[in-house]
């Protein structure tokens, strides 16, 4: 029997990213400088050339550094729920505080026309206020234990990697216009986020995880990228189901290997619990 | 300094800094406020 659509799980970094996307943290920065909005009419009113560059220029740097912020916020939540996930290039929460401390200067200075080093102080206040509000980027990444004869960052590298095949998955799966093919890829990434989720909080899976991660999720890929392709030149229905056979395959394959990682966890325990008890019971405690 | 204290001081600077500054402009755009400046009026008697 058919799964229905609304009972698959959704990812948790997708929830958490839709969270983030709707979350107010940051959007003060939009609205504080809508007073530059009149300011710019007026100056335009009056023929004011400066006023209204500077009030406009003033509003785009704060909408831009609001910007920023937001990116910066949401890649900070990403990072802090997966140590897999990749930094931005740029220290954006950094930025946007520049920007902000920036565009306050030039605004008290040119279009408050306070003197020159009480627009410094604007600044310079401003730039406080957004450390404290929000911090800056933390740039250092969240370690993984070494295991199997991995070092952690050896073990961080391919679990990014891994990552990143999963996100160019998802981003063939844009391009397919079947729904049901399309639950099934989604279905599919979700599995495989499960099982990089599984490898990052005990990396001593990493060892039995290594096939998953080198030949059958680069498979899932070349698979996926290729039908995104192709479909589109040829409406093929014995391409389709082949596809969708393959799907079938590489979704059971997945499971299975969750299911392996996870039943494993469960050997490791009781072998824990047998040796602890057998310890126990040698100390004449049992 | 705890968070919470830390972000609502935060609060209070950006409000007072960016606020200011922006308000500041508006007001030294200097919107008209004097009609007869603009459109004088002149009274015959």
């Amino acid at each position: 029997m058919k799964t229905p659509l609304t009972h698959y799980r959704k990812p948790k970094q997708f929830i958490s990213n839709t969270l983030q996307r709707y979350s107010p943290r940051g959007l003060l920065l939009y609205f504080l400088p809508m007073a530059l909005i009149p300011a710019t009419i007026i100056a335009l009113g009056k023929g004011n050339i400066l006023g209204i560059i500077v009030n406009a220029s003033g509003f785009a740097l704060y909408v831009f550094a609001a910007w920023c912020l937001r990116k910066g916020l949401q890649a900070e939540t990403a990072l802090a729920d997966s140590p897999i996930t990749r930094t931005p290039k740029l220290p954006l929460k950094m930025l946007a505080a520049i920007i902000t401390a920036l565009a306050t200067g030039l605004i008290a200075w040119l279009g408050a026309q306070q003197t020159f080093p009480v627009a410094m102080m604007f600044a310079g206040g401003a730039f406080l206020g957004m450390y404290l509000s929000y911090g800056f980027d933390l740039r250092q990444k969240k370690k993984i234990a070494d295991a199997q004869g991995y070092s952690g960052d050896e073990i961080l590298r391919m679990l990014e990697e891994s990552s990143l095949i999963i996100r160019s998955i998802e981003q063939a799966n844009d391009k397919i216009r079947n729904a049901e093919l399309n639950q099934r890829i989604e279905n599919i990434c979700a599995i495989a986020d499960r099982i990089l989720a599984e490898i990052e909080s005990d990396p001593r899976d990493i060892r039995r995880a290594r096939k998953f991660l080198n030949v059958y999720l680069d498979g899932a890929r070349q698979v996926t990228e290729g039908y995104a392709r192709t479909h589109q030149l040829t409406q093929s229905g014995q391409l389709e189901q082949n596809f969708r056979n393959v799907l079938e395959t590489i979704e059971s394959v997945f499971q299975e290997q969750h299911q392996k990682l996870l039943e494993e966890d469960v050997f490791d325990l009781d072998v824990k619990i047998e040796v602890l008890t057998t310890q126990l019971k040698r100390e004449g405690i049992l | 300094m705890s968070l919470l204290l830390r972000q609502f001081l935060g609060f209070i600077l950006l409000v007072a800094t960016v606020g200011l500054a922006t308000c500041q402009s508006i007001i030294k755009a200097e919107p008209v406020a004097d009609v007869e400046a603009v459109f004088p009026v002149t009274v015959t008697k």
